[in-house]
């Protein structure tokens, strides 16, 4: 069998730094897809409504947010807003800014076609039993929408896992970077290191990601 | 003399500049059965969607025992809860099982005691043969039963007035009758109602009165015996003629015989 420069991650605490670098990974990802759920629904909202105004704002969100790459903002967020108005950003927060951005504008296109895909008449037989306008969108509207939105929006997630590996441009130690610091001390001693750490890194993003994707099937499943 | 319920008067509906219906009115009395019937497109159903303010209209108005109805009145919410509706396409709401598509709004809208909505809407489920159904998801119903959900779920409001938009017309023609069993059933219990359907043989059985609908106006209003042995109107005696098939040479030139064609 070939070296695959594995033994690298049992030297000092360098596995457990690795799974630390995921937990920063993770950390970012949850909470950025937490907000983006959250800020999602409203965007969401407001893309269906008639309004011209809230119609061309979401819609000039939305482009921004798909041609602009993610490292692009990132860069502006870490580098440019903190030069400009001189406050102070951490990586993480920066990442967390960007990713809920990001997300939020995805989340709320995906908002819009599950609440766009609920017939007219549902809105119609709840109001028709004399439901509140808030009251139709709580019981009737929401609980469809949510069912449909999650297997959508744990896809959403996933992708936000994967791009985490993009922070490390901005100084935050995630698994990347710390794989990375790992290879090059490894550098003499072990050359081939670059392949395993890469390897155990993509099982890391596997073992992260896969039951994430599980669960998306099984409740795809269960509220079909 | 009964009480009005339902008065209309000079209703006018349109829909950009298309005009559906145009100058409209009538009045229902409590516990009176009123059958809508009319061609495709009479704005039949425009009718019944104005009475419980799902359109906007254009002239005229609409008053439940006096109140207004509209679009943008303030008691609109309660007005409706006293005005029960039943849609053609069933629409029970797909993520909540049979009981609670049923127990939703009494609970939440008229905020009634749960358990006492709960046993109100096992017995009327009861009434209706849908009892073992109670936990199950509208998508394990056929057409029929979601049908009668539908009406149970309307008919636990305790409405003061049950619009019926065209219930059967989704219905295969074997689940038309058990829907339309109950309706009779309520009809004998004096819920006042007013139904719009194409089941004239239906209409004739269960209306007090029959009010028939052309190019968004009332072209005739006649107890059902009259409307159907007698009606007054070209328009109607047309309508009605849509209903019954004759084939011109029946029986003869049976088949290999066919002297006819050349």
């Amino acid at each position: 069998m070939p070296d695959l420069g594995l033994e690298v991650l049992w030297k000092g605490k360098n596995l457990y730094r690795l799974l630390a670098g995921l937990g920063t990974a993770c950390q970012i990802s949850l909470v950025s897809a937490g907000l983006s759920i959250l800020f999602g629904i409203a965007v969401g909202i407001l893309m269906t409504w008639k309004n011209p105004v809230s119609r061309a704002v979401t819609r000039c969100y939305l482009e921004i947010v798909r041609i602009m790459p993610q490292l692009v903002l990132l860069f502006i967020v870490y580098f440019g807003t903190t030069r400009i108005f001189g406050w102070n950003l951490s990586g993480e927060l920066s990442a967390v800014i960007v990713f809920t951005f990001w997300g939020a504008a995805e989340m709320g296109d995906l908002v819009r076609g599950a609440l766009i895909s609920i017939p007219v008449h549902q809105y119609e037989s709840a109001e028709a039993l004399g439901l509140g306008e808030l009251q139709v969108y709580r019981y009737i509207i929401l609980p469809q929408t949510v069912r449909r939105l999650i297997p959508l929006s744990i896809n959403l997630i996933t992708r936000m896992i994967k791009t985490t590996s993009l922070v490390l441009m901005i100084g935050v130690v995630e698994v990347l970077k710390v794989a990375q610091q790992i290879i090059e001390a490894n550098r003499m001693s072990s050359p081939n290191a670059a392949f395993g750490v890469y390897l155990t890194v993509f099982f890391l993003y596997f073992l992260v990601c896969w039951p994430v994707s599980l669960l998306a099937g099984a409740l795809e499943k269960r509220w079909r | 003399m009964a009480e009005n319920i339902l008065t209309i008067e000079h209703l006018t509906k349109r829909f950009g500049d298309q005009t559906v219906l145009q100058d409209v009115s009538f009045t229902v009395q409590e516990g009176e059965v009123i059958v809508i019937v009319g061609p495709s497109g009479c704005g039949k159903s425009t009718l019944l969607r104005c009475i419980n303010a799902l359109e906007e209209i254009q002239g005229g108005e609409i008053r439940l025992r006096g109140e207004l109805v509209r679009k943008d009145a303030k008691k609109l919410q309660e007005i409706r809860q006293r005005i029960g509706m039943v849609f053609q396409s069933y629409e029970l709401f797909p993520h909540l099982t049979v009981l609670d598509n049923i127990l939703l709004a009494p609970v939440r809208v008229q905020k009634r005691p749960k358990e006492e909505v709960r046993e109100e809407a096992l017995a009327l489920l009861a009434r209706v043969g849908l009892t073992e159904k109670a936990d199950s998801f509208p998508r394990q119903l056929s057409g029929g039963q979601k049908q009668r959900v539908a009406i149970v779920r309307a008919l636990c409001m305790h409405p003061e007035i049950m619009l019926f938009d065209e219930v059967t017309a989704a219905l295969d023609p074997e689940m038309v009758r058990e829907v339309l069993d109950v309706l009779l059933g309520l009809a004998d219990q004096g819920k006042t109602m007013l139904i719009v359907t194409h089941e004239m043989q239906f209409a004739r059985a269960v209306a007090d009165r029959i009010i028939f609908l052309d190019d968004g106006g009332i072209k005739e209003e006649d107890p059902p015996e009259q409307f159907f042995e007698a009606p007054k109107t070209e328009r109607a005696k047309e309508f009605l003629k849509s209903f019954t098939y004759t084939r011109k040479n029946k029986g003869r030139s049976p088949g290999g015989k066919n002297e006819n064609i050349t």
